[in-house]
């Protein structure tokens, strides 16, 4: 059991229960788990993981179908962790999520641990027990077996990866290569157009791989960990060929796996990387961007999981949204360390739609006390989903990657 | 429960609740089988815990009464469970007994507010922070604000099973702010306590009326005499001024004399205490390089009247002064940033606990009057250093093993906790018995895990009897204090198996809570100590 590894951290949890519900008003947080709002019995709640990991490890609970339908109902959102950091709550109420972002850096050299419980990872791993004994949803099954046969989770020709730069100049060789993921090469091919457009504008010379693979993001997270491996492997492999030095990542969630995935699978990364987002607020910052039309529109932000809770970047996106004219920007609230999951992580819409659509339709009365008209964000993953999510609630919003907003502001068609 | 009756009695929730509100398979019922912060050598290392056999989630009093009317019929125990933070078993089945857990959580509507009347009627399972968050909406606190950091603890659990709370000093006690309950009786039968029993009466809320105060009687009782389902409380204005102060002590006594009389006069809102002679000796090094061999005092002061406010300030800065206390200035850096520093350190992030304490740490949280806290530290120190093999396990986020012991102001002017917090080394697969892993650890791991285990067990109770001697109460009392049902006067202890068994005939009710529903020597502790030593 691959458990047997974690038995430590799932020992330290203390089952305190601040992961599966809570409201605090000092630290921003309006109520936690967001499958638990759904679902209702703790078992689907990060504490009620830890504490199956707890049984399944001392041999009261061993794997069966129940047990993996409550652990592939989880989108391994990370709010579990977030709330779980230690001090980190006091810490937002001085600094915001960017002091708190920082707090564990700083403080590491002094031997002081401020780690929260990985309860993430120990769910994770524990889909990995299910996966080796073949407890897997259809739906996630069907993306391995795609993944496995051509490279990404849709059973796309991986061929067609790049399909969506037709026409537009890329630089082979240049170093700097924009990883556009498998779900904008396949499921919104506008976002990576708009991206390398954007990038081109600001006189960057960009390359594109012609046959993209999977970053493995998705198998990472239900716990098809060698599959995973295997993609970390090749495509480092790939790009250390290509001679990239800097590898820019459209989507949150491969962005996070190629920071923290694929060093634990494959070994230190030999090139830089940073997510899309990051990029466009540099860029803007250096003055190298200057969006001039103006977008008279109501926008609010949805932080992605993998990019706030997972990579602690909040600030990088609002600088992007803040920079074009026009666009009157309006936090969500709960927002950034604390933000409701939208329902699209962790291959929820893969292993349950519905229960990924019922996370989804809870958001949109928080996207209407703000007012605004269009939800940006910084990942197609989420955009995706967001939309699947608007168009079942009947429309009334626009979903829009913040890159297609930086794009149409900066007239790059 | 054999299988055809659990089929049968889900099949019947099912019908009262929907079916999408009761389990019964395996990983549902392990989920329930824990619910600890800070106690977790009980269980799942104890053998007198189980898991429930069905799980249901009621959304009403009505769905309550129903359960607990079926439970009758088929003589099936029934448990109350709110956020899962007590760490005493007080909503865990024992062995032998199973049952149904009702998660309450979704019972978590706010029912009332009762601005004139300062009161707010909610359903039990709504969670601390949830609804001070809506009474704040209009400018209303409860004043308590519930146990130690943990928004996500319910109020039904904390009045049901006497919880303390922050910001006790000013407020009081949780249960001294109940003003009426209504509660499921064993029967099933719903009844409203205090100005509630007037049938006539609907929405007006106070508790001592209408005869004797029968809210009292459920307040602490652990649901052993019925399931709380609604529960209204008084309310105050939310404070708008806030200040926070660090004293330094260099004489224990004065230190203690302070504690009291800022609790005395009620000047204070909330009030921590770390007393230097408490201390881990790696803490006592940190503070002693920063403070000297002080003992600390960290309060809070927070009001609505900028006059009453002041002078609260200014008295306890005298009072200070007299005992010889030394202010140390955080006065500047809280005003800075905009607040009080415990309403923000209380939420502290779950990891802190697990990581502070490590996941066998056991809390021996009790109360005790403050001038007796020097006697019983004093004692308690003792204990710990004649005991230091039991401490085998080590806080992980202060790197530092063993215990740690502060006073705590909870209340009334007169009440502080002690705490001694001791952690063991575990080694799941191995220790006490428990069920075999993939790989079973044997031979001299697994020798020493156990004797980790026991010793830790045995250091608990130790510090528990000498407790128990020396003027402490335990003030939640849950499955796990056998020492104090042993010290129970008779004809107290009588009394409550009669009320019991007046109310609960057939012994539904969570049996083991504060002694009652099982046998009494399994209630005093004595067949665990014949276990144990088999």
């Amino acid at each position: 059991m691959r458990l047997e590894g974690l038995k430590e951290e799932i020992w330290k949890c203390n089952h305190c229960s601040m992961c599966s519900e809570m409201v605090c008003d000092a630290a921003g947080y309006y109520k936690v788990c967001p499958v638990y709002q759904v679902k209702r019995f703790e078992n689907y709640t990060a504490r009620g993981h830890n504490t199956l990991a707890l049984y399944l490890l001392e041999g009261s609970l061993n794997y069966d179908q129940d047990l993996a339908e409550i652990l592939f109902s989880c989108t391994t959102c990370m709010t579990c962790e977030e709330v779980c950091k230690p001090m980190g709550n006091a810490v937002a109420g001085l600094g915001g999520s960017g002091l708190k972002s920082i707090l564990n850096e700083v403080i590491r050299p002094l031997a002081v641990n401020m780690d929260p419980i990985p309860s993430v990872g120990i769910l994770e791993t524990m889909r990995a027990d299910c996966v080796d004994r073949g407890m897997v949803p259809d739906g996630l099954r069907a993306a391995a077996e795609n993944v496995a046969q051509t490279g990404n989770i849709y059973g796309e020709p991986a061929k067609n990866s790049a399909g969506w730069s037709g026409g537009i100049p890329r630089d082979k060789g240049a170093g700097t290569l924009l990883f556009a993921g498998e779900t904008a090469a396949f499921r919104a091919p506008q976002i990576a157009a708009a991206a390398l457009k954007v990038l081109r504008r600001a006189g960057m010379q960009v390359d594109v791989l012609e046959e993209e693979r999977s970053s493995g993001a998705l198998m990472f997270r239900s716990g098809h960990l060698d599959l995973a491996g295997e993609l970390a492997r090749r495509n480092i492999a790939v790009l250390k060929e290509r001679g990239v030095r800097e590898l820019i990542v459209l989507s949150a969630d491969d962005y996070y796996t190629i920071v923290r995935d694929w060093p634990r699978a494959a070994g230190e990364l030999p090139f830089a990387v940073r997510h899309l987002s990051m990029v466009l607020a540099d860029l803007l910052r250096r003055g190298r961007l200057r969006p001039s039309k103006r977008i008279e529109r109501r926008v609010t932000y949805q932080d992605p999981c993998r990019l706030g809770r997972g990579m602690n970047i909040y600030e990088d996106p609002r600088t992007v949204l803040r920079s074009i004219p026009g666009l009157e920007f309006r936090e969500l609230y709960p927002t950034a360390h604390a933000a409701w999951c939208f329902g699209g992580c962790g291959g929820l819409p893969l292993s349950d739609q519905a229960l990924a659509m019922k996370l989804g339709a809870r958001k949109l009365p928080l996207v209407a006390e703000t007012q605004a008209e269009i939800i940006a964000t910084a990942c197609p993953e989420v955009r995706v989903h967001m939309d699947a999510v608007i168009r079942h609630a009947g429309g009334g919003y626009r979903s829009l990657d913040l890159v297609e907003l930086l794009a149409e502001s900066l007239e790059v068609d | 429960m054999d299988k055809d009756t659990t089929k049968t009695l889900v099949e019947a929730i099912a019908e009262v609740v929907g079916p999408q509100a009761v389990r019964c398979d395996d990983a549902t019922r392990w989920t329930y089988a824990i619910q600890d912060f800070g106690g977790a050598f009980f269980y799942p290392l104890s053998d007198r815990y189980t898991a429930p056999d069905i799980v249901a989630i009621p959304h009403t009093t009505q769905e309550v009464s129903g359960i607990v009317k079926l439970a009758n019929r088929f003589r099936v125990p029934v448990i109350a469970r709110g956020g899962g933070h007590d760490m005493t078993g007080a909503a865990t089945p024992l062995k032998g007994h199973g049952g149904i857990i009702l998660d309450m959580t979704s019972m978590n509507r706010v029912l009332d507010y009762q601005e004139g009347l300062n009161a707010v009627r909610f359903q039990p399972g709504i969670r601390w922070g949830d609804l001070e968050h809506q009474l704040n909406e209009k400018h209303l606190t409860l004043g308590v604000l519930g146990p130690h950091g943990l928004h996500g603890a319910t109020l039904g659990a904390g009045v049901g099973h006497n919880c303390f709370s922050i910001n006790a000093p000013e407020y009081g006690w949780p249960s001294e702010n109940v003003l009426t309950l209504q509660v499921v009786l064993p029967n099933g039968d719903i009844i409203e306590t205090g100005s509630l029993a007037n049938q006539n009466c609907t929405n007006w809320f106070f508790r001592e009326c209408n005869g004797p105060d029968m809210a009292g009687i459920f307040l602490g009782s652990g649901g052993a005499f019925g399931i709380i389902t609604e529960i209204a409380m008084k309310t105050y204005p939310r404070p708008n001024l806030s200040a926070t102060f660090v004293f330094g002590f260099a004489d224990l006594d004065k230190y203690l004399e302070f504690v009291h009389r800022v609790g005395w006069f009620r000047l204070v809102t909330e009030l921590w205490g770390m007393a230097f002679l408490g201390l881990h000796p790696k803490m006592k090094a940190l503070f002693r390089s920063i403070f000297g061999e002080k003992d600390l005092i960290l309060l809070t002061i927070e009001g609505t009247d900028k006059g009453i406010f002041t002078a609260r300030k200014r008295a306890v800065k005298r009072i200070a002064r007299q005992l010889g206390g030394v202010e140390i200035p955080v006065e500047g850096l809280m005003h800075a940033i905009g607040g009080s520093v415990i309403d923000k350190v209380e939420f502290a992030g779950g990891g802190y606990y697990g990581g502070m304490s490590g996941p066998n740490d056991s809390c021996t949280c009790s109360i005790t009057p403050v001038l007796n806290w020097k006697r019983v530290a004093t004692k308690g120190v003792a204990v710990l250093n004649e005991n230091r093999d039991a401490l085998s396990g080590s806080f992980f986020t202060i790197d530092a093993d063993g215990f740690y012991i502060f006073p705590l102001l909870l209340g009334g002017g007169n009440c502080c906790q002690s705490v001694v917090s001791t952690a063991v080394d575990y080694d799941c697969g191995g220790a006490a018995g428990t069920r075999a892993c993939d790989e079973p650890i044997s031979g001299e791991r697994a020798a020493k895990a156990a004797y980790n285990l026991k010793r830790a067990k045995e250091f608990y109770a130790t510090i528990w009897e000498m407790y128990l001697d020396n003027n402490v109460a335990p003030y939640r009392i849950g499955k796990e204090n056998p020492n104090l049902i042993k010290r129970l006067k008779p004809e107290y202890y009588n009394f409550l198996k009669l009320i019991k068994q007046a109310l609960d005939p057939h012994n539904i009710m969570n049996p083991g809570v504060i002694g009652l529903g099982v046998d009494e020597r399994e209630a005093k502790g004595l067949i665990q100590e014949e276990r144990d030593a088999s």
